[in-house]
C-alpha cells in the first residue's frame, strides 16, 4: 500500500468513527438539554399563572381568563378523590391544517382558587423543539461531511506535494550503480526530514562506491600478485623442458609440476573471474540473441565432440533475445557445455533444447548417477571422479545466473539416465 | 633481432631472455620506467614487451612515448590484469598485441616472430625452412612444388611449432595456442595428439621429413 493512501485512510476512518459517535450523542444532549429548558419554562408559566389568578376576583373571571389563555384547560377536581400532583405528559392531536398528529406537551399543576381545588393543564406544542433539534443535527451532520471532504483533499493534496522530493530521493536511489562515478544528484528540500534522508543517501553511496572501488582494488592487486609469480614458475619449467638430456624420469616429473601450475593458474582466473562478477564488472549490456551465442559455442567445441565421439543434437528452433552481458552469457554457456563434454561418456549423449517459455537445457549422459543437486553449485564442490576439475565451473554458472536473474535448475532422469541442467532467463 | 624486456619482476624477465637467446635474439632488460624510457628513446629495438605496472610509472605511458617517436618497434603488452579494459586500451595506443601473465614462452616468442615478419616483410609474408614453406597470407604450406592440405588448425600448429623451433612446446601451451582461453575447457589434451598425428601422415606423404619429434610425455619439438 502506498504511503499516502494509508495515512488518508487513517484520517477517513477516524473522521467516520467520530460522525458515527458524534450524531447519537450530540441528539440526546441536545434532547435533554432542550427538554429541560422547556419545562423550565413551563414551571415559569405556572408561576405566572399561579400569580395572575390570585389576582382575580371570581370564578367568572378565572373562567374568562382561561379561555384568554388558548393553552390553557382548568378542570374543577373533587379534593377529596383526587389528588393532583405535577405531571408532564405527551399527547398527540389531530391538527387539521396541517392534516397530521401533532404532538403535545401536557403540563398539568393544581390551582385553589376560593377554596376550589382546580387542575390546569398546560398545554405546549412540541414541534417547535423537535424541529430545531433536527435543524441542529443536519447542520451537525454537514458540517462534519464537508470537514471530512476537505481533509480528504487536502491530505491527498498536501500529501502528494509534500512527498514529492521523497519519490524524487527514491527514483535516483533506484538508478544507483557502484561502479558509476557519477556524482548522485539528488532534488533540494526544504522539508528537514528529507534533507537528512538524502544526506544519509549521498553518504552511503559514496561509501558504497569507495568500497567497491577498494574491492576492485583488491581484486586487480590479487590478480596481479598471483599471476606473476605463477607466470615465472611456469617460465622456469619450460627453460628446465629445453634442458639437453632429459630422461624420461625428469619429464615425467616436469610434465607434472606443468599440470600443478595449469591448474593454480586456472583456479586464480576461476577465483578472478567470480570476483569479477560479484563486483559485477560486466555492466556493458546489448541485445543478443542467445541462441546465436551458444551456436557459436558448439563451433567451438566441435573438436571435443568429435574427439569423444559424443553424439549431440542441438535443437534451438526460435531466437531468444535478451538485454545481456555477451562475455557472461558465453561463460555460462561455455562451463555448462564443457561440464556436459567433460563427465560424458566416450560416445555419450549431448542434448541441447530451447522451449519457448525462455529455457534452455542441456542434458548429458554420464558416468554418474544424480548428483546432489544441493551443494553442486556450491565452490569447490567437485565429485570424486573428476580430477581434473577443481570445483569452480558450476560456481560461476551460479554467480552468472544470480547476478542477472536467470534460473538454473538441475535434475537427474532415471530413465533416460540424463542430467538436465536448465536455465531460465 | 633486438627485444627489449621491460618487465620489473626479474626472474621473468630473466626467464624470457634465457628463452629469447636460444633463438638468435638480442635482448636487454628495463625493470623500471625510468630505464625503460632511457633504452626507448636512445635505441631502435624490432619488439618491445612491456608490462603495464611498473614500480614507478605506468607501461601505457612508454607506448604513448614509443608512438610520439614515430619509432617503428613492435609492442607486445604483457599485463597480470587480463582485464578487457587495459587490452583495448593498450591495442588503442597502438600496441601489436596482448598477452596476460602467466603465459608460455613458446607463445611469447611466437608472438614475437609474428610481429617482426609483419613490420619486416610486408606484403610477402612467409616462413621458409629448407623446402617447407608457409605462405602467412594465402595460408597455405607447400613441400617444394607440392601443396600440403592442411586444415587452419594444422596449419597453426605447424607454425606455432616452427616458430619455436629446436625447442620442447609443451601440450598445454599448443592447446592454449589453438585455442585461446578455451583450452580450459578441455578435458585433457588428447586432440593435440590427433592433430600431430595428421600433421605428421600429410607431411610424410609428401615426403617431408619427420621434422616433429615427441618428448616424452611432455610436448613436441621440431627439428629441422
Amino acid at each position: 500500500m502506498q504511503l499516502l493512501s494509508k495515512t488518508v485512510r487513517s484520517y477517513l476512518i477516524y473522521c467516520v468513527v467520530i460522525i458515527i459517535c458524534s450524531i447519537p450523542t450530540l441528539y440526546f444532549l441536545l434532547y435533554n438539554f432542550i427538554r429541560h429548558e422547556s419545562e423550565e419554562a413551563l414551571h415559569i408559566r405556572k408561576e405566572h399563572i399561579i400569580k395572575s389568578t390570585a389576582k382575580l376576583h371570581s370564578v367568572g373571571e378565572l373562567q374568562q381568563y382561561i379561555q384568554f389563555h388558548e393553552d390553557l384547560t382548568i378542570t374543577p377536581l373533587d379534593s377529596s378523590i383526587e389528588k393532583t400532583d405535577e405531571k408532564t405528559s405527551k399527547i398527540f392531536e389531530y391538527d387539521s391544517i396541517s392534516q397530521e398528529n401533532i404532538p403535545f406537551a401536557i403540563f398539568s399543576f393544581p390551582l385553589e382558587f376560593e377554596h376550589k381545588k382546580y387542575r390546569i393543564d398546560l398545554r405546549e406544542s412540541l414541534i417547535e423543539r423537535e424541529e430545531l433539534m433536527e435543524l441542529i443535527l443536519s447542520i451537525q451532520i454537514s458540517v462534519l461531511m464537508l470537514l471530512l471532504a476537505g481533509l480528504f483533499f487536502i491530505n491527498k493534496n498536501l500529501a502528494s506535494k509534500i512527498w514529492t522530493p521523497f519519490y524524487q530521493i527514491l527514483e535516483k536511489v533506484k538508478e544507483i550503480e557502484v561502479n558509476r562515478d557519477a556524482e548522485l544528484n539528488l532534488p533540494k528540500t526544504n522539508i528537514r526530514e528529507f534533507e537528512d534522508l538524502k544526506q544519509a543517501i549521498l553518504y552511503l553511496a559514496k561509501k558504497n562506491r569507495r568500497v567497491y572501488q577498494v574491492q576492485k582494488e583488491f581484486t586487480e592487486n590479487a590478480a596481479h600478485e598471483m599471476q606473476t609469480p605463477l607466470a615465472i614458475f611456469q617460465s622456469k619449467l619450460e627453460l628446465l623442458m629445453q634442458s639437453m638430456n632429459l630422461n624420461e624420469e625428469q619429464a615425467n616429473l616436469i610434465e607434472s609440476l606443468l599440470n600443478v601450475s595449469q591448474r593454480l593458474s586456472r583456479l586464480n582466473r576461476s577465483l578472478l573471474l567470480l570476483a569479477k562478477i560479484e563486483n559485477e564488472q560486466f555492466i556493458e549490456k546489448e541485445e543478443i540473441d542467445v541462441c546465436e551465442v551458444i551456436q557459436a559455442l558448439i563451433g567451438q567445441f566441435s573438436e571435443q565432440f568429435r574427439y569423444q565421439k559424443i553424439k549431440s543434437d542441438i535443437h534451438l528452433p526460435n531466437p531468444i533475445y535478451l538485454k545481456a552481458n555477451t562475455t557472461l552469457l558465453e561463460i555460462l554457456f561455455s562451463n555448462l557445455i564443457s561440464n556436459a563434454i567433460k563427465y560424458n561418456l566416450e560416445q555419450g549423449i549431448f542434448l541441447l533444447n530451447s522451449n519457448s517459455r525462455n529455457e534452455i537445457i542441456i542434458s548429458n549422459s554420464g558416468r554418474l548417477s544424480a548428483v546432489h543437486s544441493a551443494d553442486m553449485f556450491e565452490r569447490f564442490t567437485k565429485n570424486a571422479s573428476a580430477q581434473e576439475g577443481i570445483g569452480l565451473g558450476l560456481a560461476i554458472v551460479k554467480k552468472i545466473c544470480d547476478t542477472c536473474h536467470y534460473q538454473i535448475d538441475y535434475h537427474f532422469d532415471n530413465d533416460l539416465r540424463l542430467h538436465h541442467f536448465k536455465v531460465k532467463f | 633481432m633486438k627485444v627489449l624486456i621491460v618487465e620489473d619482476e626479474k626472474e621473468l624477465s630473466k626467464s624470457i631472455v634465457n628463452y629469447l637467446k636460444q633463438e638468435q635474439f638480442v635482448c636487454e632488460t628495463a625493470e623500471c620506467y625510468a630505464e625503460a624510457q632511457d633504452k626507448i628513446i636512445c635505441y631502435d629495438y624490432d619488439c618491445v614487451l612491456l608490462d603495464i605496472s611498473l614500480p614507478d610509472g605506468n607501461g601505457f605511458n612508454l607506448l604513448e612515448l614509443l608512438k610520439s617517436q614515430k619509432k617503428n618497434d613492435g609492442v607486445i603488452i604483457i599485463s597480470a590484469k587480463n582485464s578487457i579494459d587495459d587490452k583495448i586500451k593498450g591495442l588503442t595506443l597502438g600496441a601489436d598485441d596482448y598477452l596476460s601473465k602467466p603465459f608460455h614462452l613458446a607463445e611469447l616468442s611466437a608472438r614475437i616472430k609474428a610481429i617482426i615478419r609483419r613490420k619486416s616483410f610486408e606484403g610477402n609474408n612467409q616462413v621458409v625452412i629448407g623446402q617447407l614453406v608457409i605462405d602467412l597470407n594465402q595460408k597455405t604450406a607447400s613441400w617444394g612444388q607440392d601443396l600440403l592440405e592442411f586444415t587452419r588448425k594444422e596449419l597453426e600448429l605447424l607454425l606455432f611449432l616452427l616458430s619455436n623451433k629446436e625447442k620442447v612446446v609443451s601440450k598445454k601451451a599448443i592447446a592454449e595456442h589453438l585455442s585461446g582461453d578455451n583450452a580450459d575447457l578441455f578435458p585433457n589434451f588428447d586432440f593435440i595428439y590427433a592433430h600431430i598425428k595428421n600433421l605428421k601422415k600429410k607431411m610424410a606423404e609428401a615426403g617431408c621429413p619427420d621434422y616433429i619429434q615427441s618428448v616424452y610425455g611432455l610436448g613436441y619439438k621440431f627439428v629441422y
